[in-house]
């Protein structure tokens, strides 16, 4: 179950907390308080959703608690580059990556949350709406201004001056 | 006249697949005549598949290590107080000894030791001392203590219950 999740549920607390440490130690939690949970988990939800669902509660815990000192995920990444391949291509996904990374940055945290859940995790309106309780309704405005706001960042002068 | 937020709203349906096929054959018609709507359909295209792309980041190599060593301590949390009871043997073996000896020395008639009688009037002058008293009521009081502290985590650790997956 670790390992087959942590990457999903480590990006969420990460894009959440926006700091490694914190974001490490609350998908941990995650994981503990899902295996301390499983034996109340019902099929009314997949498995993903109620584990998503733990960790989206316990990481938003985690920022209420501490507020932390807040590295990046871009920071994240570097530190993740552990790519041997060093060709243009490979270069320059990373950048892409890094760039992507750095515009969710800058976009508040519901923003973060819905991007994260919508476009890397896949996950569906309706399957949003049962992780962190939002309407739907609710969750479609923050993806569009998620998305807006993500557009503007990208070509916007931050963008440019990160390209030069 | 299509404001740029109802355009974007319109784009990023058709980028959702939300639309209808009439939808998406009447949108495509109208954007075709609308220079400052294909660039916004372009860049919310890019954004898309870009976002498309992003992939999950990955913990530190000890993870895993370290979730494993939290599920084992939140399923054996009173265990490893077991473990620091049996940890504490040597307190208790300690104890134990002290408080024997201090009762033999303090019951029982010296002339019968066999030990040397000048060394053993010498042990029960010793022993007879507060220093020696106080310490064999400590030693007794800890024993007490961690025999109280055994049952208490027994109990506890048989409510406790933490399913594996």
């Amino acid at each position: 179950m670790v390992d087959q999740y942590k990457g999903m549920v480590y990006t969420l607390c990460l894009r959440i907390l926006r700091s490694k440490e914190l974001a490490e130690e609350a998908a941990q939690d995650a994981f503990v308080k899902a295996f301390r949970k499983i034996a109340s988990f019902e099929s009314r939800s997949t498995f993903k959703t109620w584990l998503y669902r733990i960790t989206y509660r316990t990481a938003i815990d985690y920022g209420r608690k501490r507020r932390p000192s807040v590295t990046t995920n871009m920071e994240a990444i570097s530190d993740n580059g552990q790519e041997s391949d060093s060709s243009l291509l490979q270069i320059q996904k990373k950048e892409e990556s890094i760039m992507i990374q750095h515009a969710i940055d800058q976009l508040r945290e519901e923003e973060r949350v819905v991007i994260t859940m919508y476009y890397l995790q896949e996950l569906s309106i309706r399957e949003i709406t049962e992780i962190t309780d939002w309407t739907q309704s609710n969750i479609k405005i923050k993806l569009f201004r998620a998305r807006n706001n993500l557009r503007e960042i990208m070509s916007g002068a931050h963008y440019k001056s990160l390209h030069l | 006249m299509i404001t740029n937020n109802v355009w974007e709203e319109q784009i990023w349906d058709y980028l959702d697949g939300t639309m209808t096929n009439e939808e998406t054959e009447r949108f495509l018609v109208k954007i075709k005549a609308q220079p400052h709507a294909r660039k916004l359909l372009r860049e919310c295209k890019q954004l898309h598949s870009q976002l498309h792309k992003d992939k999950a980041q990955q913990p530190s190599a000890l993870f895993v290590e370290n979730i494993m060593g939290k599920i084992s301590t939140a399923r054996h949390g009173i265990k490893v107080s077991s473990a620091s009871w049996s940890q504490a043997g040597w307190i208790f073996a300690v104890s134990a000894i002290i408080v024997v000896s201090i009762a033999a020395f303090t019951s029982g008639d010296s002339t019968g030791s066999t030990l040397d009688g000048g060394l053993s009037d010498l042990l029960v002058a010793m022993v007879q001392t507060s220093f020696f008293r106080n310490l064999a009521w400590l030693s007794s009081s800890l024993l007490l203590l961690m025999a109280i502290d055994h049952l208490v985590m027994s109990q506890r650790s048989n409510q406790r219950s933490i399913r594996p997956v």
